[in-house]
């Protein structure tokens, strides 16, 4: 176990220090509640303006519970594209940069280097997830919501959820950076899981296909498809995280670094 | 009962992408001695050294590192190396004593052990401004002395050294001459090194070997006169014979 604190202080020291890591946590804790805030206000005003009328098919609850499903809608797409650049980043660098050679020859092994990376991503960005959520509290006091009721503190936690959801579903993009040797190979893949999403959505699938689920059942597709996700429907993301992970890890146990092409 | 050598390479033959790039490489590392491999570029010389450091699987002959062979050498063995190949442990995002510290961790050094070992080289080394700053902000010749540091910091019984004196300045030259001999001398150590600088080799090496085209060619005595004109002869009676 020597060798996985080795390589999770060392993969920790690495996201402390990346440009990346800083600006997807300020993204997802100040960028994405603040967003839902401002479209909770445009939903509330009298304006007849394009961003107005979209905002009000958004918002399908009331008071807090409506700040809280609007954060949530915008954090459960920014958490998957945002966490799953990071990712990409935490498992291509040094394949981009050329220097997987420092990641091998060494006593500890690859599997534990990879292990250590995933541990590290899911730590960082359960702490961004959890930060959001209690930005999302914070910018809706300014809006007069009153106290928040037991229902409003389900809806927070349905956010909490859905966002961890979202997270677990970024481990498949940490095997594309990996097998495709570089991050840009995993930015494609996110990019492409993304737009299948909405072609998934719009086909009728959403509550079936993993990556559209957590925010289905937040309101992205409105009310009526929010209240048909199923627990089971849920439990999808989980997997779907559980097999990436452990598939990243029998990739870097199996597979040689490129100088050994 | 003996010891097993650090290195011991033995009819190794290897590919990259259909073709072949060593042919029947014979060579051997005692400790505490220092062994050069001297080369034209494309020679096969960072080929050899990967193979010994496991990051390439042979085609045939084998390859073994203090008995073990590479390819499967247990976590013990490469506690027990150092290796500066291309760009290794050069992170520049963090600092220079960062890279030293993590490389030294993660060839198994507790914290403690990996801090007094950071200050030791980075003393050793006389880096210790660049080891306040971060590597992408300081030249290549600073780069590569924190980079030579990290390989050592774990003071490891074999060093593998890819072309170690890029970079470096002639006193750093210096410093790292004076490392190796007290790595071999005092400490037991073997060394593999690889160089273009035959006069640097002469000066180091208690073995030199000369590649060409995926062969080894010859074997020189360091203290034999003017190596580099003894090196041409025996590259161009190497290309008379059509050894390729």
């Amino acid at each position: 176990m020597t060798g996985l604190a080795a390589a999770i202080g060392f993969e920790w020291l690495k996201l402390r220090r990346s440009v990346v890591a800083w600006t997807a946590s300020i993204v997802l804790v100040l960028v994405a509640p603040l967003l839902a805030t401002g479209l909770l206000l445009a939903a509330r005003s009298d304006s007849d303006s394009q961003l107005a009328i979209k905002a009000r098919i958004m918002v399908t609850d009331t008071g807090w519970s409506a700040q809280f499903a609007v954060a949530g809608q915008f954090l459960s797409v920014a958490v998957f594209v945002v966490v799953g650049i990071v990712a990409c980043w935490v498992f291509g660098r040094e394949y981009t940069d050329h220097a997987v050679g420092a990641l091998v020859s060494l006593p500890v092994r690859r599997t534990m280097i990879a292990s250590a990376k995933l541990v590290v991503v899911a730590a960082w960005a359960a702490a961004v997830c959890v930060s959001a959520t209690l930005t999302t509290v914070v910018a809706g006091l300014p809006n007069g919501l009153g106290s928040p009721r037991t229902h409003d503190w389900l809806v927070l936690g349905k956010l909490a959820v859905a966002a961890l959801l979202t997270v677990a579903m970024t481990t498949p993009l940490a095997l594309a950076a990996s097998a495709g040797r570089g991050y840009l190979t995993g930015i494609a893949v996110l990019l492409a899981l993304v737009v299948t999403t909405q072609i998934a959505t719009a086909a009728g699938l959403g509550g079936w296909f993993p990556y559209a689920a957590p925010g289905l059942w937040l309101g992205l597709g409105g009310h009526e498809a929010a209240t048909h996700i199923t627990a089971v429907q849920l439990l999808v993301p989980i997997l779907v995280g559980v097999a990436g992970a452990a598939a990243t890890i029998a990739w870097w146990h199996r597979t040689p670094p490129p100088e050994a092409v | 009962m003996n010891r097993p050598q650090p290195i011991n390479v033995d009819g190794l033959e290897c590919g990259y992408r259909g073709r072949r790039v060593l042919h029947g490489i014979d060579l051997s590392l005692d400790a505490g001695r220092i062994h050069a491999i001297v080369g034209l570029n494309g020679a096969g010389k960072t080929t050899v050294m990967r193979a010994t450091l496991g990051m390439l699987r042979p085609d045939a002959g084998a390859v073994r590192v203090f008995g073990h062979p590479a390819v499967t050498a247990p976590a013990r063995v490469w506690a027990r190396i150092g290796y500066l190949i291309g760009t290794a442990f050069s992170y520049g995002e963090l600092t220079g004593g960062e890279n030293i510290y993590s490389a030294a961790r993660l060839h198994g050094l507790s914290r403690t052990a990996a801090r007094e070992a950071t200050n030791e080289v980075i003393t050793g080394f006389a880096i210790d401004t660049e080891a306040g700053r971060r590597v992408r902000t300081l030249s290549l010749g600073n780069r590569q002395r924190v980079a030579l540091a990290a390989a050592v910091a774990h003071r490891p019984e074999l060093l593998v050294l890819d072309e170690p004196t890029i970079g470096l300045d002639p006193l750093a030259v210096v410093r790292l001459r004076h490392m190796l001999r007290q790595l071999t001398a005092e400490h037991g150590a073997a060394v593999l090194v690889s160089s273009h600088h035959l006069d640097e080799v002469s000066r180091i090496a208690d073995d030199i070997t000369v590649i060409h085209r995926g062969r080894v060619i010859a074997t020189i005595d360091p203290g034999d006169a003017d190596l580099e004109k003894q090196f041409f002869d025996l590259v161009y009676a190497a290309e008379l014979r059509g050894e390729s």
